[in-house]
């Protein structure tokens, strides 16, 4: 009973926080008017997630708190927009900057280039950086929990790698850096391995 | 933010949603159901095919009864206890077949003499099914881990990753103008792309979660073998317990014994399962399962410790919650990330939600890839002819996501009716959820895509719907759990939304141009045509 009551009243709070955070949103369409400017809105919002957080804290543990709020604010940032009364957003200043430039000139993607680069020089140079970590992070080198680890380390490091690789506007640089850093690690690891 | 570099994105961004994105769909909604796969699974119960429970003071007599009349049953035996809820039986192995890699499965409990009853049965588990299909999307071939639709869904996922980070790339330069915003206008693109991005990027890190884990999920193996090889050389990965002298089963340390072992490190722990693996090897071993409340846990539900069953302590207790250190602490911490297990229902209710709303964004993306490849109709021109990719995947995106749902629904129509004990029900339920999900995608491709889409929906509408009135009809709902209620109640919710989606597009219709793949059938009169540009639409048309 006890723990139901703070778990809805922590989930009230989350609530409040992001319908708060969603009317100080520019793009808010609950109010033709919007009632709160956006850097009132974060901190209001903000002192409610901390609010939330002490009282899920009361029934969960703090990594469970934590991926709670963070899980409820997400859910429910991604819900109140279906919720919103007008057709389009309400009263704004917009800001006039211009992010996107023109101007590069003979521009070509080079898909395969980049993506084999990203795929074959991508993933040795995720496999390096995990096992640096595998040799010099905390802690002696065979620890079951510290291999496991090092194991998921690559993926994320790996498919940033291929994921960012085609903001490269020339393929020689690109080239440069992959190879560059794969020597490096490579230089690093051996030094690691042989006793560094 | 260069224009050249914006193109490439959504070039990257299309191509790679494309690919992924329909075997997504089914994963994401088959993910969504499998929170929920242990309410399933008791749904499915049949009390022809479950044996009586014990109580836990027998389960010692009942485990040594076992090895002792089945000794094949020390490879791999599971004993589920009543914490763990209604079961079909508190212990149960498997004997796989060398040759055919398909295994049957034995139940073992005690009748109320005492007396040792063992079957062998094949049990619905319609959870386990749909987490079958969560991880292989559905797609034959190969078995267990070594399934051809899990590596699949593995590169499947790298490229959703991919598709992850350009969408967020593209989002960027204008995040300040579309962050949040539902434009709905007479634009539908421009809805179906403020949608797509209201979920995408509200989301992003579950997703951005779950796409690396999935990749993991698929691939640890040969990620462990790179490692061998590159990294650690000749030094171990991983403490492997020396090997044992051989002992007889009766040395096996009894169950309330480890659920007190794991209690002083844990102590509120409550037992739930212990898996034994080759008790009759030098090397056996045992994953103790248990409930801990209120904290993040390594399993879908479970905290795990593992050890030697012979031996009277926990070796590997690292990661029980209470017992994390840095390393396993994070590791943890991605598993539970995957699985939804770091806040009991309320946080499996949000995975739920978030799974279906990552449905969606696939399925948005597939309508805002049709609508881009539109081919307009000029003023007074002629109707232009669609192009062929775009009207088939149109029908293919209504028939994956409608054919999914019909097939699920499908299969736990036969689940409910079939008499579990007489027929394979493994068989049935797959070949029932491939009869649902090959309906609809065939239907989608006979007919033309709007069509397509209403009658699928009023299929699968009522299919969904007809579950819970089969439980009621069947009659065990009276004397059943909360869980198997909410199992019912939930379908019902489910099936009236797919009827109101049915209701909404039918209004809608009518107001859809000509030149869209979603219109009616064709008719190009002009004087039509102006009738239906005459009709303000103050919502966009939904057009799937």
């Amino acid at each position: 009973m006890y723990s139901t009551l703070i778990t809805g009243l922590a989930l009230l709070a989350a609530f409040v926080a992001s319908s708060v955070f969603y009317l100080g949103c520019p793009n808010q369409q609950w109010r033709q008017q919007r009632p709160l400017t956006f850097y009132t809105a974060l901190l209001v919002s903000l002192i409610l997630v901390v609010t939330s957080w002490f009282l899920f804290r009361l029934t969960l543990s703090t990594l469970s708190a934590s991926f709670s709020v963070i899980c409820f604010l997400m859910l429910a940032l991604g819900i109140l927009p279906f919720t919103s009364v007008l057709d389009k957003p309400g009263k704004v200043i917009a800001r006039k900057k211009k992010r996107i430039e023109k101007g590069l000139e003979d521009y070509t993607p080079h898909w395969w280039v980049k993506s084999l680069c990203a795929l074959l020089l991508g993933f040795p140079l995720a496999l390096a950086l995990a096992g640096l970590v595998a040799w010099w992070g905390p802690g002696n080198v065979l620890v079951n929990d510290k291999t496991q680890l090092v194991m998921w380390l690559i993926t994320p490091v790996w498919l940033t790698c291929l994921s960012l690789v085609y903001l490269f506007t020339s393929v020689k640089r690109m080239l440069a850096i992959y190879l560059g850093l794969n020597l490096l690690m490579y230089s690093l690891l051996l030094i690691a391995r042989t006793g560094g | 933010m260069r224009v050249e570099l914006i193109k490439t994105y959504k070039s990257v961004h299309t191509w790679t949603g494309i690919i992924a994105g329909l075997f997504l769909y089914i994963a994401f909604v088959a993910g969504a159901l499998t929170m929920f796969k242990g309410p399933l699974n008791e749904w499915a119960l049949q009390s022809e095919t479950t044996l009586p429970g014990v109580p836990i003071e027998d389960y010692n007599a009942l485990i040594q009864r076992v090895l002792q009349e089945h000794p094949e049953a020390a490879k791999r035996m599971l004993v589920e206890f009543p914490a763990a809820g209604p079961q079909a039986a508190p212990l149960s192995w498997e004997i796989e077949n060398h040759e055919t890699h398909e295994s049957t499965y034995w139940y073992a409990s005690f009748d109320e003499n005492g007396e040792l009853i063992t079957e062998s049965f094949s049990l619905s588990t319609i959870g386990e099914f749909v987490d079958h299909l969560h991880r292989t999307a559905g797609i034959p071939g190969g078995d267990g881990h070594d399934a051809i639709g899990t590596y699949v869904l593995g590169v499947v996922s790298a490229l959703y990753f991919v598709a992850l980070i350009s969408g967020l790339i593209i989002f960027l330069p204008t995040w300040f103008k579309d962050f949040l915003v539902l434009r709905k206008g007479k634009n539908r693109k421009r809805y179906w792309l403020d949608f797509h991005n209201v979920l995408g990027i509200s989301s992003l890190p579950f997703h951005l979660i779950i796409a690396f884990t999935a990749f993991v999920f698929a691939f640890h193996d040969p990620l462990y073998d790179a490692l061998r090889t590159v990294v650690y050389g000749d030094s171990p990965m991983f403490t492997r317990p020396p090997p044992q002298e051989l002992r007889g089963f009766s040395e096996l340390v009894p169950v309330d014994e480890l659920e007190n072992l794991v209690r002083v490190q844990e102590s509120e722990f409550r037992m739930a399962e212990v898996l034994y693996m080759n008790l009759d090897t030098v090397s056996p071993s045992m994953r103790i399962g248990g409930y801990v409340d209120g904290h993040l846990v390594r399993g879908a539900e479970y905290a795990y410790a593992m050890g030697n069953p012979y031996i009277n302590e926990i070796p590997y207790s690292s990661i029980l919650p209470s017992q994390l250190n840095g390393y396993s602490g994070t590791v943890i911490s991605i598993f539970s990330l995957h699985f939804g297990s770091f806040g009991g229902e309320l946080v499996r209710w949000m995975y739920f939600v978030f799974g279906i709303m990552g449905a969606l964004i696939f399925f948005s993306g597939n309508l805002l890839w049709v609508e881009t490849r539109r081919k307009k109709q000029r003023a007074q021109g002629m109707l232009p002819q669609q192009t062929k990719s775009s009207i088939n995947m149109a029908k293919l995106t209504i028939g994956v996501g409608l054919g999914t749902i019909l097939g699920i629904a499908a299969s736990m129509l036969a689940v409910k009716w079939l008499p579990h004990a007489q027929i394979d029900i493994v068989f049935w339920q797959k070949a029932t959820y491939y009869t649902g999900f090959l309906f609809g995608v065939g239907w989608a491709f006979v007919r033309r895509p709007a069509d397509a889409a209403k009658q699928l929906l009023l299929l699968s509408s009522l299919a969904v719907i007809l579950i819970p009135l089969s439980s009621l009809m069947r009659g065990n709902l009276w004397d059943a759990s909360i869980a198997v209620w909410a199992v019912d109640l939930s379908a019902l919710l489910i099936g009236l939304i797919l009827a109101l989606i049915l209701v909404r597009l039918r209004k809608r219709h009518a107001q859809i141009e000509q030149d869209s793949v979603w219109a009616e059938a064709q008719q190009s009169l002009e004087a039509d045509q102006k009738f239906h540009d005459s009709f303000p639409s103050s919502r966009p048309q939904t057009s799937g």
